[in-house]
C-alpha cells in the first residue's frame, strides 16, 4: 500500500512538470487574448432578436387592480340579486335593536357598539345561501366562486358600513354634544372584529347555524353587558385599545380575503 | 298482497300533476316510465305516504293506507329521488338511525345493517362518513336504508340516476333478486333499467296513465312501427323533421336511421324488432326532436 | 329509546352549543370577582338571629355613632369610611330595612281590614303568617337567586334557540325527511323522541348554569343565610310570600324549568313548520324577546302589561310572580300569579304538543 503511494508520487512529479509548462503557455495566450467589443448596431440586433422571448413584466398593481374592480363591479350587480329576506331581516333587526336600545336608554356610544356588526352577521346568511348545491355550479362560472363570495361579502360589508355612517350622522345630529370620533371608533371596532369572524365562518364552517349562533351570542352578550358592570370596563378602555383591535381585525380580514381569493375555500373539506 | 290506487289526483294550485290514476299492483317489479314532469315522482311520493293525494285513495290489501298509517309505513321501503344523508354520520350510524326510525330493535337493526351493507356492497365503507361518498355510493346507502325493514312494498324513484354502468347492473340484479314476494315499484327514464326485470311497465304522460302492460305486450303493440332505412347525409334532415328518429348510425357511405313511425317511411325501409327504447320514444317524442 | 338516543346524539354534536355556553357564562360573571372575607362574616355573625328590640336599639345607636364619626372626619381630612365601618353601616341599614318589612306588612293589613275585594281575605291570610325577623348574613343566596332570575333568561333562552331551532329544519334541509316521513316511527314516535330529547337538553342546560351559579356565587359570597326570608332581598321587599331563600330558590328553578320546557316544545313546533332554519330561528327569537321589548318600551296599563308578562321570558324570570301580591280573578275566586303561571305553562305545553303531533302526522314533503 505504502509502496504504491510512493510510486504514485514519483509519477506525479513528472506530470506536474508538464502541467506547469502547459499552464505557463496558456497564461501567456490568455494575456494576449482580447475580445472585440461589438458595435452598437450588433448589440441592438441581438436585443431585437431576443425581445419577443422576454416575458412581459407583470404589473402586480395593475392586475390586482383589475381583479378588484371586476369584483367591485360584480358586487354592484349582486346588490340587486340579494333576496328580499336579506333586506327585510336587516331592517327588522335594526329597527328592533334601535327601539330596544333607546328603550333601555343606553348611551349612544354603546348603542353604536352593539348595533354596528348586526347587518354583517345577518348578511352572512345571504353569502352562505349558495351552499345549497349552488356552490359547485358557481365555481364553474366565469367569476370564480371565491370572487362571488368576496363580492357578496363586499355588498354586505358595504351595506353595513353605509348604515353605520348614517347612524353616526343621525346620532351626531340628535345628540349635539357627541364626539364623532369616539362614535366612529366605537362602531368601527366591533364591525371589523365581526367582519373578521364572519370571514372565518364563511371559509371554515359554512353552516347556517353558525350564523344564528353568532347572532345570538352577539345579541345576548350585548344585553348581558349592558346589564352588568362590564359596561364600565368597556367605557374605560383607552382609545388605543380600540384602534389596535380595529387595526388587527382589519389586517386579519384583508389577509383572510386574499387567502380566500387565492386559494379558494376547500370545498371538499367542508362537505 | 296487493296495492291499489283508486282515482288518485294530485294538483298543485291549478296544475294537475296526477290525473285520475287507477292502478293495481301485485308482487313483482313494476317499471314506471315517464319523462321529466310526467308525475312519476308525485305518484311515488303518494305511494310512499310522504304526500297525500288531492283526491282519491290508495289501498294496501284493501285497507286505506291513511287509516293503516304506521302499519302501512312499516311495510314500505322508500328511496327518494334525492338521497338525503346526515353528512357527518358514518354509514353504519346513519343506517342504524334509519333502522330505529323503522322501529327495529337494536340487535335486530345491527344484523340487518350488516346484511344490507353486504347486499349493496358497502361493507368496507361502514365506518366512512356518508358526506364524503360519491353520488353512486350515496345512492347505494339510500337503497340500503330502503331495504332495512324487509319492505313488502319497495318504492324506488329513479334509483339508477347516479350510478355507473357496473353499479346499474348490480342494482338491477339486486332488485330482481329481492323482488320475489314483494311489490317493487321503480320509476326511471332509463329504459334499460327495467327492460328485463319488470313484470309490467307503466307509462305516465302528463299526469295520465297511458299504458300498463308487460314489456312483451308493449313491444308487440309497436311491432310494425320500427324501421331502418339507409339514406344519404343530405336526407337526414328530412327524415328527422318528419319522423321520430331514434338512432343514426353510419354505415360506410350511407347513414342508417332507426325510425319510429306508424307508416312505412321509405320504400326501402325495413321492419325492425322494437325494444323499450323505441317504445319510450313512441310515447315521449318531444325530447328527441 | 333508540330514537331518543339518536336525537340526543344529534343535538349534542353541535359544537356551537358548547362554545356559546362557555362564552355566555363567562360574560354573565361581569368579569368581577370579590371574595367575602372572614372578618366581614364575623361582623354579621354578631347580629345573627331573630331581631329583638334590644338589637334594634343597638343598631340604632351604632348607626348614630358612625354617622357622627363620619361628619367629624369629613371636616378633618375628607376620609370617609373604613371597610369595617362600611360593613357595619350595611348591617345597620339591613336591620332597619328588615324592620320596615314587618311595619309595611302591618300597615297593609290594617288597610286591608277596610277593603273587601275578591282577594282581600287571601292577602290578609298570607300577611298574617309572615315572619321575616331572622337576620343573618345572606349575600350568597341573594346572588344565587339573582343569577337564577336574570342571567338564567339569557342562558336558557340563547341555548334553547341555538340548540333546538334546527331540530326539524335540519331534516328538511338534508333531505332525510323523505325517509323519516315514510318510516313507521318517523312521525309521532319521532316527535316524542324529539320532544323528550329537547326536554332533556333543556334540563341539562338549566342544571349546568345552576351548578356554575352555585359554585361561582357561593365561592364568592358564602353559603350562609339560606334560611333568611326572601323579603330581605330588596327585589322581594313587598312580597307576601313567606319563603326563605332556599325554598324560594327551588320554586324559582322549578318555574323557570317549566317555562323553559314549554319554550323548548314551542321551538320544536316552529321548527316542524318552517322549512328554513333561519326563519324558524327568527320566529322563535321574536316570540321570546318581543314581550320584553313591548313591556319595556311602551307604557302599558298594568292589566295589559301583565298579559305580556305571562310570556316565556317573564315567567322564566319568575321575579314578577312573587314580588307583590298579585292574583287572577277566576270567577270571584283569587288565584295567585305563580299558580296561574304554572297552570298556563302546562296548558300551553300540552296544546303545543297536540298541535305539533297533528302537524307531523299530516306533514308532506315539499319539493
Amino acid at each position: 500500500m505504502k509502496k504504491r503511494e510512493f510510486e504514485n508520487n514519483h509519477v506525479d512529479i513528472d506530470v506536474d512538470k508538464e502541467l506547469f509548462e502547459l499552464e505557463q503557455e496558456v497564461m501567456i495566450q490568455l494575456d494576449e487574448y482580447d475580445v472585440e467589443f461589438p458595435g452598437e448596431s450588433e448589440i441592438m440586433m441581438t436585443v431585437d432578436a431576443i425581445r419577443p422571448y422576454v416575458p412581459v413584466k407583470e404589473n402586480i398593481w395593475k392586475t390586482s387592480y383589475e381583479h378588484l374592480s371586476a369584483i367591485v363591479k360584480h358586487s354592484a350587480y349582486e346588490v340587486f340579486h340579494f333576496s328580499p329576506i336579506f333586506w327585510i331581516t336587516n331592517s327588522l333587526l335594526l329597527v328592533i335593536s334601535l327601539i330596544a336600545i333607546f328603550s333601555v336608554e343606553l348611551n349612544p356610544y354603546l348603542a353604536m357598539l352593539f348595533l354596528a356588526p348586526l347587518p354583517t352577521i345577518a348578511g352572512l346568511v345571504e353569502v352562505l345561501r349558495s351552499n345549497n348545491g349552488m356552490a359547485e355550479l358557481e365555481m364553474s362560472l366565469k367569476f370564480s366562486w371565491q370572487e362571488l363570495i368576496i363580492s357578496k361579502l363586499l355588498v354586505v360589508g358595504g351595506f353595513n358600513l353605509l348604515i353605520n355612517i348614517i347612524f353616526t350622522i343621525s346620532i351626531s345630529v340628535l345628540y349635539p354634544d357627541i364626539w364623532i370620533w369616539k362614535v366612529t371608533l366605537y362602531w368601527l371596532t366591533p364591525f371589523t372584529v365581526i367582519s373578521a369572524v364572519s370571514l372565518v365562518i364563511v371559509s371554515k364552517f359554512r353552516q347556517i347555524h353558525m350564523v344564528t349562533g353568532t347572532l345570538t351570542i352577539w345579541v345576548v352578550i350585548s344585553t348581558l353587558v349592558s346589564q352588568t358592570t362590564i359596561i364600565e370596563h368597556i367605557e374605560n378602555l383607552p382609545a388605543t385599545f380600540y384602534i389596535l383591535v380595529t387595526a388587527f381585525a382589519s389586517a386579519f380580514s384583508i389577509i383572510k380575503m386574499i387567502q380566500i381569493y387565492k386559494r379558494g375555500i376547500s370545498y371538499e373539506f367542508n362537505h | 298482497m296487493n296495492l291499489t290506487i283508486e282515482n288518485v289526483t294530485k294538483s298543485f294550485g291549478d296544475k294537475k300533476v296526477l290525473n285520475e290514476i287507477n292502478l293495481e299492483f301485485t308482487t313483482g317489479v313494476y317499471g314506471i316510465l315517464g319523462a321529466n314532469g310526467s308525475g312519476k315522482t308525485t305518484l311515488m311520493r303518494i305511494l310512499a305516504s310522504v304526500m297525500k293525494p288531492s283526491s282519491g285513495k290508495v289501498f294496501f290489501n284493501t285497507q286505506d293506507i291513511e287509516v293503516l298509517d304506521q302499519k302501512y309505513r312499516d311495510v314500505i321501503g322508500y328511496l327518494p329521488q334525492h338521497v338525503g344523508v346526515y353528512k357527518s354520520f358514518s354509514t353504519e350510524k346513519f343506517l342504524m338511525y334509519i333502522a330505529s326510525l323503522k322501529g327495529l330493535k337494536k340487535e335486530e337493526a345491527k344484523e340487518k345493517v350488516t346484511e344490507v351493507l353486504e347486499l349493496v356492497g358497502l361493507s368496507e365503507h361502514r365506518k366512512g362518513k356518508v358526506g364524503k361518498f360519491s353520488g353512486g355510493m350515496k345512492q347505494r346507502v339510500g337503497i340500503a336504508q330502503a331495504l332495512l325493514n324487509d319492505p313488502m312494498v319497495l318504492i324506488v324513484d329513479e334509483p339508477t340516476a347516479g350510478l355507473d354502468p357496473k353499479e346499474r347492473i348490480r342494482f338491477r340484479n339486486l332488485l330482481s333478486k329481492i323482488s320475489t314476494n314483494r311489490i317493487v315499484l321503480l320509476s326511471t327514464h332509463i329504459v334499460s333499467d327495467i327492460e328485463f326485470i319488470a313484470r309490467e311497465v307503466l307509462i305516465l304522460k302528463e299526469g295520465k296513465l297511458v299504458q300498463k302492460e308487460t314489456p312483451k305486450e308493449l313491444l308487440r303493440s309497436i311491432k310494425d312501427k320500427v324501421w331502418t332505412v339507409f339514406v344519404d347525409e343530405s336526407e337526414i334532415q328530412y327524415f328527422q323533421s318528419k319522423y321520430k328518429v331514434s338512432n343514426i348510425g353510419r354505415d360506410q357511405e350511407k347513414f342508417q336511421l332507426r325510425i319510429i313511425s306508424d307508416s312505412k317511411p321509405h320504400q326501402n325501409a325495413q321492419n325492425e324488432i322494437p325494444n323499450l327504447e323505441d317504445l319510450y320514444l313512441y310515447y315521449f317524442d318531444e325530447e328527441v326532436a | 329509546m333508540q330514537l331518543l338516543k339518536f336525537e340526543l346524539y344529534k343535538m349534542y354534536r353541535q359544537k356551537i352549543i358548547y362554545f356559546t355556553f362557555i362564552l355566555l357564562v363567562l360574560f354573565s360573571t361581569g368579569f368581577t370577582f370579590n371574595r367575602i372575607t372572614d372578618w366581614e362574616k364575623d361582623l354579621y355573625r354578631e347580629w345573627e338571629g331573630p331581631i329583638s328590640e334590644e338589637k334594634i336599639q343597638l343598631a340604632h345607636q351604632g348607626n348614630e355613632e358612625l354617622t357622627k364619626k363620619m361628619d367629624e372626619r369629613v371636616e378633618e381630612d375628607g376620609f370617609v369610611y373604613s371597610e369595617t365601618e362600611q360593613t357595619k353601616m350595611g348591617i345597620y341599614e339591613t336591620i332597619s330595612f328588615i324592620i320596615n318589612i314587618e311595619k309595611n306588612a302591618n300597615e297593609k293589613l290594617s288597610k286591608l281590614e277596610k277593603e273587601n275585594n275578591y282577594n282581600t281575605d287571601l292577602e290578609k291570610a298570607m300577611l298574617k303568617d309572615f315572619d321575616t325577623s331572622y337576620f343573618a348574613y345572606n349575600k350568597g343566596p341573594e346572588k344565587v337567586i339573582d343569577y337564577a332570575s336574570v342571567y338564567s333568561i339569557f342562558l336558557t333562552g340563547a341555548m334553547l334557540l341555538i340548540g333546538l331551532s334546527t331540530i326539524y329544519t335540519q331534516e328538511y334541509s338534508s333531505g332525510v325527511d323523505n325517509y323519516i316521513l315514510s318510516s313507521k316511527k318517523g312521525r309521532v314516535s319521532l316527535l316524542w323522541a324529539k320532544v323528550s330529547a329537547s326536554l332533556i337538553y333543556t334540563f341539562v342546560i338549566v342544571i349546568a348554569w345552576e351548578l356554575f351559579n352555585l359554585g361561582w356565587n357561593v365561592f364568592q359570597f358564602g353559603n350562609e343565610g339560606w334560611d333568611t326570608s326572601i323579603q330581605h332581598y330588596f327585589k322581594y321587599y313587598f312580597s307576601p310570600y313567606s319563603f326563605n331563600m332556599l325554598e324560594y330558590h327551588f320554586i324559582q328553578l322549578g318555574i323557570h324549568l317549566l317555562a323553559a320546557f314549554s319554550f323548548a316544545i314551542l321551538i320544536v313546533l316552529i321548527s316542524s313548520i318552517c322549512k328554513n332554519s333561519l326563519i324558524a330561528f327568527f320566529i322563535n327569537g321574536a316570540i321570546f324577546a318581543t314581550p320584553y321589548l313591548i313591556v319595556e318600551m311602551l307604557m302599558l296599563p298594568n292589566g295589559v302589561e301583565d298579559i305580556f308578562r305571562f310570556s316565556y321570558i317573564y315567567i322564566m324570570n319568575v321575579e314578577f310572580l312573587f314580588d307583590h301580591f298579585k292574583t287572577f280573578n277566576f270567577f270571584g275566586y283569587p288565584i295567585l300569579y305563580p299558580v296561574v303561571a304554572i297552570v298556563w305553562m302546562v296548558v300551553v305545553s300540552m296544546a303545543l304538543v297536540l298541535v305539533t303531533s297533528h302537524i307531523v302526522r299530516k306533514r308532506e314533503v315539499t319539493v
